[in-house]
């Protein structure tokens, strides 16, 4: 069967790419777009190392077939930083060390912006609610869940 | 200060086995056995090699003719018998038989992984079916199924240590026993990142390259090499970023060995990722201990005795360090904490028709360690002692160190009353029963838990350091250790920037390849700065002492006028001096052939390691929970701790450590546990049917310091990697127990899941 040819919008930038139609978003991102940072911990959407943003949605890429990016827009964490300034969550990880091994940061980076996109506000019940999809396995979740707080109340404070 | 790690791992730039694409890479699936235990009637790959893009297929009667050995376990006991362990062949791939669901029975290579996967499905495999020896207790019994005709009772070897006519007296003079027995179920240690492997043989020079995450290249190469007959210089072991190990990823592995022999067989790269539900059936596991447990007390609450009379789940196999665990990792601080004359253990090793159990973060130590506490909150409940009492005037006092324990340690510091006096007012002890009102008031059942602990670090000391400066002004530091994200290269990086006095973005710490040092033991047994801190700090000793000598000979100045500083060398009381970087360029800049024999080798030194390794950190843990009667359902409320680290060398990234053991800890306690049936089908083979503990279930930890000196601990560390999985379990089990106190619950095995605890209120 000839390959299904897909248009869509990869962290801002135009993107083509020719996949099967049983490939997922995940293994397009990983595999012709190169972009390794999102992660294929389970493939069954339990873990949330694979999650992505489409049409600013918080979505597993391994759930997600590469046809549906078709027109729309994705956002993995290749896009979350501009050049070399890191992006507030990313810096407040970096600075409360709220990463061990990394395979989950990632992920969890991209479903913490998410959130704070939608709740500048968030208590740490929700963080803890929104972050429930991401598994990690290092960190116990403290400094994750404080460094989402933090960012939070930082950005709000520069919004003001 | 910030982690040196983070800068590519925030961006999604780590670099992880499954992100590496090699050109012209063969796809590797492994057909597995579908049943616990049978006899292989017929094995039919005919249909699947005629596949289109399947290039070739393994089975078990094509490892003689490729020179694959079997795969022995690598630390065998003797039993209290006198006799060594019962150890069946263990080949790559199933050959007559197979014994556990997972074992690999073929691997197919493949143009890509879909096509691999549908040739899987097209290899015949007819098995007969044997009954099954799964459960642990069951498998040890009399009648139970044989799994190795010449391994009688399903026993591999019966080990004992400790001192058996103190502990004989102890229960004799008692004025009390207490017995339990605390079942630790066995877990998938389920990091993020499954295992995988990449694979190349080049011709030309006969080499084997393995890239893999590992805790330690060194060991690993060692250990294929064996298995492939190989030597050693022939095999190279490459670890870049690691996902998550907690042990799992230390063990070679079938899949890493089948790889490499596909990929000699192939001439071409070999890639293998394992699934996640390839994880759940075919990672080594952690626990799998029933320890029978009774405790002597005489009538003030002194301890007399304790003796634990194990079985342990070997799976169907020896692994790798398996039977070091159940023995000597079981036993060495044991009773932790507590004074008591009488200590005894003894184990049976039994294999089950499973995957093989092996370390997992503590390796033997929260086995020993809960099940202590646990029997003391029971005895101190049906004794009429008060638990904070009862363990208080057991605990070995600063006066008794160094104190030499019944199994053979000495623990060379610590201050435990201090740590309980300390806990309590951190956890508010006092406050526990306003809250518990406040729960009832909920309709919630509080409960309140403490644990003490201690560990005696250890691991592999076949570390090997080197230190280099190099020209740019940079030292490059290079280790046997491996980073499975714990933050070694940050931790290696201060240890070394302080030795040199130099800052510390100055140091590079590089591990991960076995081409770098002949030697190296590897990371486990929370050794990373009492076995490699120690090494890296007297190796950049060394380094300098031989620059010293270079520095002098270029500054034409007798050595002992020389002092170095700062990061440069100075004739004492003068202002002519040379930096270390400019030492390091000029010399590289003299012909090899010119080198003075007597300036050593420059500015590169290596070292083993030396000394005493073992280090003894300690420490209390309170958990608070509340308990849903209605729907059994815990909530992990609060959670306390007071550690003795000795010297914290970086605070964010030793909390960090002690964060992700108490995080497990909940999963073991409350959530996890790898399930067969009766015909050793896992139950539980996906993260649907597999609880880890998630971010609304672990409360933020209030951890605090109580540092003492340690002797033994050349720079002050005392090691973390393991602590509190060793401490937590303790106090999570007995604040859930607690909160059932009032129910007439005595004890609920681990783990402690809404459906248990229900059923335990609504008998």
């Amino acid at each position: 069967m000839a390959k299904l040819h897909v248009s869509t919008t990869v962290n801002g930038e135009p993107s083509e790419f020719l996949c099967e139609a049983s490939d997922t978003m995940l293994d397009v991102l990983r595999g012709p777009l190169g972009l390794t940072g999102s992660k294929e911990g389970c493939a069954t959407g339990d873990c949330g190392a694979c999650s992505v943003t489409l049409d600013g949605r918080l979505v597993c890429a391994c759930l997600m077939l590469a046809v549906e990016a078709d027109g729309a827009e994705i956002e993995t964490i290749e896009g979350m930083s501009q050049g070399e300034k890191l992006h507030p969550l990313q810096q407040k990880f970096l600075e409360l060390a709220a990463l061990q091994c990394g395979i989950c940061t990632p992920g969890m980076l991209v479903a913490a912006k998410s959130l704070l996109e939608q709740n500048m506000n968030p208590t740490e019940t929700e963080v803890r609610y929104w972050l429930a999809g991401n598994l990690c396995r290092c960190t116990g979740y403290d400094k994750i869940v404080h460094a989402v707080l933090d960012t939070a109340a930082e950005m709000r404070e520069a919004a003001r | 200060m910030y982690r040196v790690e983070d800068d590519r791992l925030l961006v999604g730039a780590g670099r992880y086995v499954e992100d590496a694409y090699p050109a012209d890479a063969l796809s590797m699936v492994v057909l597995r056995s579908p049943v616990g235990h049978g006899t292989i009637e017929a094995l039919d790959i005919s249909a699947a090699e005629e596949m289109d893009g399947v290039t070739l297929i393994l089975t078990g009667n094509d490892l003689d003719r490729l020179g694959v050995r079997p795969m022995a376990s690598r630390m065998p006991v003797t039993g209290v018998d006198g006799k060594p362990m019962l150890e069946p062949e263990r080949p790559a791939l199933a050959r007559g038989k197979v014994t556990y669901v997972g074992q690999p029975v073929a691997v197919i290579l493949a143009e890509s992984p879909e096509i691999a996967q549908d040739a899987a499905e097209a290899i015949v495999l007819d098995i007969a079916d044997l009954p099954a020896a799964v459960d642990l207790e069951a498998a040890a019994s009399d009648g139970a199924p044989q799994i190795w005709d010449d391994i009688p009772g399903n026993r591999s070897f019966t080990w004992e240590k400790g001192d058996r006519a103190a502990t004989q007296s102890g229960f004799a003079e008692a004025d009390h026993v207490i017995e339990l027995t605390v079942r630790h179920p066995r877990v998938s240690i389920a990091p993020i990142e499954t295992r995988g492997c990449i694979a190349d043989f080049d011709v030309e020079t006969g080499r084997y390259t393995l890239t893999t995450p590992s805790q330690g290249v060194v060991a690993l190469r060692a250990a294929m090499a064996d298995y492939l007959g190989a030597d050693e210089a022939d095999v190279r072991v490459i670890t870049e970023d690691v996902g998550g190990s907690f042990a799992v990823k230390i063990w070679p592995y079938p899949e890493q060995l089948l790889a490499l022999v596909a990929a000699r067989a192939s001439r071409r790269p070999v890639k293998w990722i394992g699934s996640r539900t390839e994880s759940f059936v075919s990672d080594a596991m952690g626990r799998g201990r029933v320890d029978r447990a009774k405790l002597a007390l005489d009538r003030d609450g002194k301890f007399l005795a304790f003796r634990i009379d194990a079985l342990a789940d070997m799976g169907a196999f020896l692994n790798a360090v398996a039977p070091s665990i159940v023995t000597t990792g079981a036993i060495r601080p044991y009773a932790h904490v507590y004074k008591i004359p009488g200590l005894l253990y003894r184990v049976d090793a039994i294999f089950t028709n499973t995957m093989m159990t092996d370390a997992y973060r503590g390796a033997g130590k929260p086995e020993s360690c809960s099940t202590l506490e646990r029997l003391i909150d029971v005895a101190a409940h049906e004794l009429g002692f008060d638990r904070v009492e009862l363990r208080r005037k057991n605990l070995i006092q600063p006066a008794d160190l160094p104190y030499d324990t019944p199994m053979g340690e000495t623990y060379d510091g610590g201050d435990f009353p201090a740590i309980a006096e300390k806990i309590l007012v951190a956890a508010d002890w006092a406050g526990v029963a306003g809250r518990r009102a406040e729960s009832a008031r909920k309709g919630l059942l509080r409960g309140a838990g403490l644990g003490f602990h201690l560990h005696a670090t250890g691991g592999s000391v076949a570390e090997r350091s080197e230190v280099r400066a190099l020209p740019d002004g940079t030292v490059l530091v290079r280790t046997g250790t491996q980073d499975s994200g714990q933050g070694h290269r940050t931790a290696l990086a201060i240890v070394a920037a302080e030795t040199l006095e130099v800052p510390v973005e100055k140091i590079r710490v590089e591990q991960g390849d076995s081409d770098w040092l002949e030697k190296g033991g590897g990371t486990g047994g929370s050794n990373l700065l009492s076995i490699a801190g120690n090494t890296v700090h007297r190796t950049a000793l060394k380094m300098l002492d031989q620059a010293k000598q270079v520095a002098a000979h270029m500054l034409e100045a007798a050595v002992q006028d020389v002092e170095y500083g700062q990061g440069e060398f100075r004739i004492a009381g003068t202002d002519r001096k040379i930096g270390l970087a400019q030492v390091a360029a000029d010399w590289d800049s003299i012909p090899a052939d010119q080198r003075d024999g007597e300036l050593g080798s420059g500015c590169v030194a290596q070292l083993d390691f030396e000394g005493l390794h073992t280090t003894f950190p300690n420490g209390a843990y309170v958990c608070e929970v509340e308990v849903d009667p209605d729907t059994g359902a815990v909530q992990v409320d609060r959670f306390t701790g007071v550690d003795d680290l000795g010297r914290v060398i970086n605070e964010p990234t030793a909390l960090g450590q002690l964060h992700g053991g108490i995080g497990q800890s909940i999963g073991e306690v409350l959530m996890e546990g790898l399930i067969y049936d009766e015909q050793g089908q896992v139950l539980t083979g996906s993260l649907m049917d597999y609880a880890l503990p998630r971010a609304d279930q672990i409360p933020f930890m209030d951890l605090n310091w109580a540092p003492t000196d340690s002797p033994n601990a050349l720079i002050g560390a005392k090691g973390v990697g393991e602590v509190s999985s060793i401490g937590a379990p303790g106090a999570i089990m007995n604040a859930v127990l607690d909160a059932l106190r009032d129910r007439d619950v005595r004890h609920l095995d681990i783990p402690l899941t809404p459906e248990k605890i229900w059923k335990a209120l609504h008998p």
